[in-house]
């Protein structure tokens, strides 16, 4: 009988003890371990000496997580390899993930408390960026980088980069790192072209609609673009809606620029600062320094770009945009990114918005599509690029200028600065001359990786056919990363999603002639208006930081 | 037992009538209501200096009354009051001024960026200045404002701050390193934050304390070990050492104010009225000063709040303890009356059964652990503005407000309904017909066969098929359109997914022809249970197939449509993947439907409160429905 009850109890041990196993979190394991500051001597943290290597790299050990949104696993695993030949002491394990659904598993690890994952993309997840879950890397640009041997911002091209170090104010912060430029363009079957008798790319907006009129009569899609209601706004179609909006609005500056007493302003910069629409860098970060209260103040007060309705500027563009999209695919707001990309893939569209790493992404999609037996969908054709073709008429500007900007979007997940220190080193690796040589040699073997453009990196030499190529686009200047009117306001407001949700609604009723350009530009600004105070909140200002702007807010959490 | 009550509730209701012990012995604001950045009190205690985002610095006797306020072009940053009567103070307008016990000004000192900070020992021997983006800790002569020397940091630096004795420096780095500098300006150590550092004091021996993100307070002794971690109940505003090091004060941003013993033990604690910014010790910490958003200042008498706090915490105890002997007693009460009528045995049917017991707690313990604390806990945070690992606030029915005015929670409630009737539609008609023709088979292989076809379409996972439909209904390369095509009607070839007219039906076409295997199932089943005899009888009265259909097969799988009409009404109400994965909603916001909204209000929106909300009311609307459900289709069983 005892020894019957014993095996129950047993039993039941076994049950229990197995099931509640599968809660534990076993995998936290070292997690811990590396994030307890207390495993360290204070002046030495995790990173203390483990065993001295050969080189003058001082070593450090613990673990680091990488899931990048996206990203080549391959290619994350070499220079992972890599990594750990000059740290023994820290494991990498990468486990990249699908950009599908990337934010909303990112911000439920958030959720659940401090995330797993040590290393992340983390440009789709601002709001978490705004609550400071992310390491701030303008610190960590002046910290010495042992692998190059210099501090760290002297190996990264911080103008191409868009960074102006000296202008960097406590409130200001960095939550990603970007490495590798990226120069928006467009993309071309030169086969469609020549059939329809177009010999040269075009230049100009009304050249490139009289192209498209050409191409439409062909029997082809002119511009092959994702346009359902996930890529509208962070898709290609997005881009397009940012930067023909600069060309409008670019005397946005005047409003934003630091004025003399203001928290930003950077005298020796700041001051010698001149007006010049000719010069398309004339209000890049190095240039002259911002003043991010002003442009809420400008929005609030609907001063001058930042004020929508019956603005000519507003009007005149959002008309041409509309003839721009009339070029898209049949059934334009069903149609996904993916649809767009294998729609021109299939020499079915003659354009689509692409990037340098075109040049070599596509060579590899159409050996894929080979190897799997397309049954002849896709064929090979010769393609080319152009720059974006500039808009013309009475309320332009300035010339047009493109999305130019290193992209990357790594981000260091806030822990211990033990942690932080092993994060840091990582990038600091990937951006030196061996560690992005390692990068670069997995690229080139990746079936499923490749470059957007030359890496914003000094002391980098990349292969000789990589390097002519990139310099065949020719810099138009960037629109990214400003705070302008066309940036901030022609997707919704400044990228908060509930006024993100509302504009794609309408921004689709207005391309599909359901709405007039009055109503749409009504629509967007009610939206703006409504919004208003909700994404200031989200942002850590309140609307009586408005009053001073030429003060720096206190530091809301 | 009476009597353990009436005392219980007299010492409930003499708690409750009892103001609170801790309050503040003065509070006063400043005019402007702005934010203060800084405090410093003289040693005796005497002069309080109050530095504030509205840009202006004051000095306060002990009383609260100000003896002059001096402007600056932009926001002070940090003030600074000297034995000697000198006050500090620095300002984002790139100044650093020193001005006299008067209020005239002694020097001012243009610095090439916002100076960030400004710390100094007592006797003004020390001086420390962070300017923004330095790496290098500038250090200035008190009686000419001019460079007395630098240290060098290599890092740039948040804060700093220097014992009152100008031993100890400690520089709070942005690489989440405390950098500890001794009287030469040489590095001590360096202590390791948990977190971004957002505060640190030292005392005159070394000790030094770091308030980080994540709501900690770490305290470390001279020689760089951490003593003690604390947690405070938000971000850490401000900490500060008295000069001895054996209090420790702390503000955080949801206007607490602590107090705690260098063994880390809470001594007391307060609360104001908006978001904690400062805090400081006089000299011999009889008295801390606080400051806080809208310029409001209390000062506090240590000892007495001290004593106050103890007082509290006993009574508090008291109550614990009260609270405890009041469900002992109860428990005795019901054990007294389960003995008197007899009713003991349960606990021995109990003791019998134990195994079972315990082989069944690891099931109810998970099923309450992922099931049932997960609905609680939306049901209680669908109250609260809530960030999980973030602030939460109590915002009551705010998020029911929002959903009503919600404009896509009312075209998604529209669209539902449209999916609920096609939906039941789906779920019942097909399926039926197919079981019907399956039972109807006069073979049972064929039977077995078909049945077996039917079932084995269960391998496909769900979202490939949606994926599949996706790729038929593009309308470029699309099946359905090239079918169409290529039967003569090209003209009906359409955007089905881009067009507001027909995607949402495009979606509910997804499936065709719509035989769910769980409702084949479920019916077929059903059919097999009914009695031969019964549709013996029904054939020797003359009934057609159609009559029996209609008169025995539906009424006796009444039962039947019910489970399915719950189960597909509960699983319509909470199935929002197609939309999400084919149409996001679009276009032009045709095809939402409150579970989406619900998802991107989770996902997208940082709206964890207000996606709770959204569950919650289609939990209830989903419990209306399952009960008059219940109600209206009563089974004759």
């Amino acid at each position: 009988m005892k020894r019957r009850s014993g095996i129950k109890m047993l039993l039941c041990a076994v049950i229990v003890i197995s099931l509640l196993s599968a809660c534990s979190n076993s995998n936290n394991n070292s997690a811990n371990q590396s994030s307890d500051p207390d495993s360290s001597s204070p002046s030495q943290s995790a990173s203390a000496p483990v065993e001295s290597n050969s080189d003058s790299v001082p070593q450090l050990s613990g673990k680091l997580n990488i899931s990048f949104s996206n990203q080549s696993q391959s290619l994350w695993e070499a220079v992972a390899e890599g990594y750990m030949k000059k740290q023994p002491g820290v494991k990498v394990t990468v486990d990249n993930k699908p950009q599908k659904n990337y934010k909303e598993w990112l911000t439920a690890q958030f959720a659940a408390g401090t995330p797993d994952t040590d290393l992340a993309t983390v440009n789709e997840v601002r709001a978490l960026q705004q609550d400071s879950k992310f390491v701030d890397l303008y610190p960590l640009f002046d910290k010495l980088n042992p692998y190059t041997g210099k501090a760290w911002k002297d190996s990264l091209d911080l103008e191409a980069m868009n960074i102006n170090m000296d202008a960097v104010g406590a409130t200001d912060h960095l939550y990603s790192l970007n490495f590798e430029s990226l120069q928006i363009v467009w993309v071309y079957n030169q086969e469609i072209f020549a059939k329809v008798g177009i010999t040269e790319a075009p230049k100009t907006f009304n050249e490139l609609i009289a192209d498209f009129t050409k191409i439409k009569e062909a029997g082809y899609t002119p511009l092959a673009l994702g346009g359902d209601a996930n890529s509208i706004w962070s898709g290609k179609a997005g881009w397009l809606v940012r930067i023909y909006a600069d060309q409008y609005l670019r005397d946005y500056i005047n409003i934003v620029r630091s004025q003399e007493n203001d928290y930003s302003f950077l005298p020796g910069l700041d001051d010698s600062w001149k007006y010049d629409l000719t010069n398309t860098y004339n209000d890049a970060n190095s240039k002259v320094t911002k003043n991010k209260l002003r442009s809420w103040k400008a929005i609030q007060d609907k001063e001058g770009p930042y004020g929508i309705v019956d603005n000519p500027h507003w009007k005149a563009y959002a008309e041409n945009l509309k003839t721009l999209f009339s070029f898209t695919p049949d059934g334009f707001f069903g149609v996904s990114e993916d649809q767009a990309y294998n729609l021109f893939l299939s020499g079915k569209a003659a354009t689509m918005m692409g990037d340098p790493s075109s040049y070599w992404q596509l060579p590899k999609d159409f050996a894929e599509a080979e190897k799997n037996g397309g049954n002849g969908a896709v064929k090979t054709f010769d393609y080319g690029f152009f720059n974006m073709p500039t808009m013309e008429g009475p309320e332009v500007l300035a010339p047009v200028r493109t999305i130019q900007i290193p992209i990357g979007f790594y981000g260091m997940v806030s822990k211990d600065a033990a942690q932080s220190e092993i994060d840091a080193d990582f990038l600091m690796y990937v951006t030196s001359p061996e560690g992005y040589g390692v990068y670069l040699d997995a690229i080139q073997k990746s079936s499923d990786a490749s470059l957007s453009g030359a890496p914003a990196l000094k002391d980098i030499t990349l292969p000789a056919e990589m390097a002519k190529a990139f310099a065949s686009f020719e810099p138009i200047g960037n629109t990214e990363g400003l705070p302008s009117a066309g940036n901030n306001l022609a997707r919704g407001l400044m990228d908060y999603q509930p006024s993100v949700q509302e504009w794609v609604g309408s921004a689709q009723r207005y391309f599909a002639g359901m709405i007039t350009v009055d109503e749409y530009l009504n629509q967007l600004q009610s939206n703006i208006d409504k919004y208003f105070e909700a994404a200031l909140k989200q942002n850590k200002y309140e609307l009586s930081d408005l009053v001073t702007p030429e003060r720096e807010p206190p530091v809301r959490n | 037992m009476k009597k353990l009550i009436y005392t219980f509730a007299i010492i409930l209701i003499w708690l409750c009538v009892t103001p609170s012990l801790v309050q503040a012995k003065e509070n006063w604001s400043l005019e402007n209501a702005d934010s203060i950045s800084s405090i410093s009190i003289s040693t005796d205690g005497s002069h309080i200096a109050i530095g504030s985002l509205g840009a202006e610095a004051f000095l306060f006797d002990s009383e609260g009354n100000e003896i002059f306020r001096v402007k600056a072009m932009n926001s002070v940053t940090a003030v600074k009051l000297l034995e000697s009567g000198t006050l500090l103070v620095a300002s984002d307008d790139r100044h650093l001024y020193a001005y006299d016990g008067n209020g005239k000004l002694l020097w001012d000192r243009n610095l090439p960026r916002s100076v960030k900070d400004v710390s100094a020992s007592t006797d003004g021997s020390i001086i420390a200045v962070v300017v923004q983006r330095s790496r290098e800790l500038l250090y200035i002569n008190a009686s000419t404002g001019e460079d007395a020397g630098t240290s060098s940091l290599g890092v740039t630096m948040q804060g700093v701050e220097v014992s009152p004795n100008g031993v100890w420096t400690a520089v709070a780095a942005a690489d989440q390193y405390v950098h500890v500098l001794n009287a030469q300006g040489s590095l001590v150590h360096k202590l390791a934050a948990r977190g971004k550092i957002n505060a640190v004091s030292v005392s005159d021996e070394g000790i030094v304390v770091v308030g980080s993100t994540g709501f900690k307070v770490d305290i470390f002794n001279k020689e760089g070990q951490r003593l003690q971690e604390l947690s405070l109940k938000d971000d850490v505003m401000d900490v500060t050492l008295s000069a001895n090091g054996d209090l420790i004060a702390a503000a955080d941003y949801s206007g607490n104010f602590y107090v705690f013993d260098d063994q880390g033990k809470m001594l007391w604690e307060t609360q104001g009225d908006s978001a904690g910014r400062v805090v400081a010790f006089n000299k011999d910490a009889e008295s801390l000063i606080t400051g806080a958003d809208r310029g409001i200042i209390y000062q506090f008498d240590v000892g007495t709040a001290v004593k106050s706090a103890k007082k509290q915490a006993l009574m508090n105890k008291i109550l614990v303890t009260a609270g405890c002997l009041v469900v002992l007693a109860i428990l005795a009460a019901i054990l007294y009356w389960m003995k008197k009528s007899n009713r003991l045995g349960v606990f021995v049917k109990i003791w019998r059964a134990k195994y079972i017991y315990v082989c069944l707690l690891p099931g109810f313990g998970l099923l309450i652990l992922f099931l049932y604390v997960p609905a609680f806990s939306g049901l209680f945070h669908s109250l609260y503005d809530w960030h999980p690992g973030g602030r939460t606030e109590f915002i009551g029915l705010d998020n029911f407000r929002r959903m009503f005015q919600d404009p896509y929670v009312g075209k998604g409630i529209g669209n539902l309904g449209i999916l609920i009737v096609t939906g039941l539609i789906k779920a019942i008609i097909p399926p039926l017909i197919v079981a019907e023709l399956i039972y109807h088979l006069r073979s049972k292989k064929l039977q077995y066969g078909y049945r077996t076809a039917f079932v084995a379409s269960m391998v496909i996972p769900a979202v490939a098929m949606l994926l599949i439909w996706q790729n038929l209904y593009d309308p470029n390369v699309g099946l359905v359109n090239n079918l169409l095509e290529l039967i003569g009607l090209g003209s009906w070839s359409h955007g089905w997914l881009g067009d507001p007219n027909t995607a949402l039906w495009a979606i509910i076409f997804i499936g065709f022809p719509f035989v769910g295997i769980l409702q084949l199932l479920v019916l077929y089943s059903g059919l097999l249970s009914i009695s031969n005899e019964l549709i013996e009888a029904a054939k020797i009265d003359g009934a057609t197939l159609s009559r029996i259909i209609r008169s025995i097969h539906l009424p006796l799988l009444s039962g039947q449509f019910k489970f399915l009409i719950i189960l597909s009404l509960i699983g319509i109400i909470q199935d929002f993947n197609a939309i999400l994965i084919i149409t996001g909603g679009g276009p032009m916001d045709s095809t939402y439907v409150p579970a989406l909204q619900m998802y991107y209000a989770a996902t997208k929106f940082d709206a964890l409160g207000y996606s709770s909300a959204l569950g919650v009311m289609m939990f209830v609307v989903i419990m209306a429905i399952t009960v008059i459900n219940m109600k209206l289709l009563k089974s004759e069983d």
